[in-house]
């Protein structure tokens, strides 16, 4: 399967890539719940195309006969000038048809290249405490938790 | 000891001291982030409590002790990303004591005050970042049943 960068044509499929992605958090946490309505709005296909547009941002796609199957998202952040630059990588999605076959594997690797081409060192990822598969993954790719989010109920 | 809202006339000198002292340990906990051969930034961090003074969704509470400024907390309401159903989230980006008035529970009395904002602002939840090696900041929001809900992880890029 192909690897490519994101495309202005396809933001209406990933944009529905992104709504499965969200609703996942959304079922997790009720902080995290969601207005669905935003992800089929112009609004969304607006801000995808800004991202693509963006350099310090990078969007890869995989696609299968026209369909897009999966997506990853990552953006380098420039922070105050005593910290270094780190980068996020913060979404990632693969269709469950197609999962188990070596996609986030791949675009893990090529993200990472253009970190590299970046000249930055550390990638940052998030995840929800209670999502156990996500916690295993990366940790069984050497990440390491380094930071705790508390939020409490006011 | 009391805690009070940071004023346009307080001398920031010792919010900044603190700020280098929050800094530094922070930085003892992610060394991997910090490029310490650039200086700290006075102005920036000027900049930073005068923003709290001027901005509504900002505040500064400080802890005062015979006319020093020994601890404070800086609490604020973030916009979130528009499809979330609950638009602002109350955020503590620092607090911090001075080493030789820690014990004493003026942590709790800022959290405390902080706490009463975000309530006063209808902030239904608020969120903070704390390291993981941080063993004392673990123990001290457990206390005060403040859970963690989402975690940072960091990998090399090798």
């Amino acid at each position: 399967m192909k690897i490519r960068k994101l495309k202005k044509g396809d933001v209406k499929q990933v944009a529905l890539l992104r709504l499965k992605l969200f609703l996942k958090w959304d079922a997790m946490d009720p902080i995290d719940k969601i207005d669905r309505k935003y992800f089929k709005s112009q609004k969304h296909y607006a801000f995808l195309k800004k991202w693509i547009a963006d350099k310090k941002r990078l969007t890869l796609v995989t696609e299968d006969n026209g369909k897009i199957t999966a997506f990853i998202m990552s953006t380098i952040t420039v922070r105050e000038p005593f910290m270094k630059t780190v980068c996020y990588l913060g979404e990632i999605w693969v269709e469950p048809k197609y999962r188990k076959k070596g996609i986030t594997t791949e675009f893990i690797k090529q993200t990472k290249k253009w970190f590299s081409k970046h000249k930055i060192k550390w990638v940052i990822v998030s995840t929800h405490s209670l999502d156990k598969q996500a916690n295993k993954f990366w940790k069984g790719r050497g990440f390491k938790e380094f930071n705790k989010i508390y939020k409490m109920k006011n | 000891m009391k805690i009070r809202k940071l004023k346009k006339e307080d001398s920031l000198k010792d919010l900044i001291e603190l700020s280098y002292i929050m800094i530094k340990d922070y930085e003892t906990h992610h060394k991997e982030f910090f490029d310490l051969k650039k200086k700290f930034d006075k102005k920036s961090l000027k900049q930073h409590f005068h923003k709290s003074l001027e901005n509504k969704d900002m505040q500064t509470f400080v802890a005062e002790e015979k006319e020093k400024i020994i601890g404070f907390i800086t609490v604020e309401l973030r916009e979130r990303i528009p499809f979330y159903k609950i638009k602002k989230l109350g955020f503590i980006s620092s607090l911090i004591v001075y080493p030789e008035h820690r014990r004493k529970g003026i942590a709790d009395k800022l959290l405390k005050e902080a706490i009463k904002w975000f309530k006063k602002k209808k902030a239904k939840y608020f969120d903070l970042d704390t390291a993981v090696k941080n063993k004392g900041a673990l123990k001290f929001y457990k206390r005060h049943k403040i859970y963690p809900i989402k975690y940072k992880l960091l990998g090399e890029i090798k």
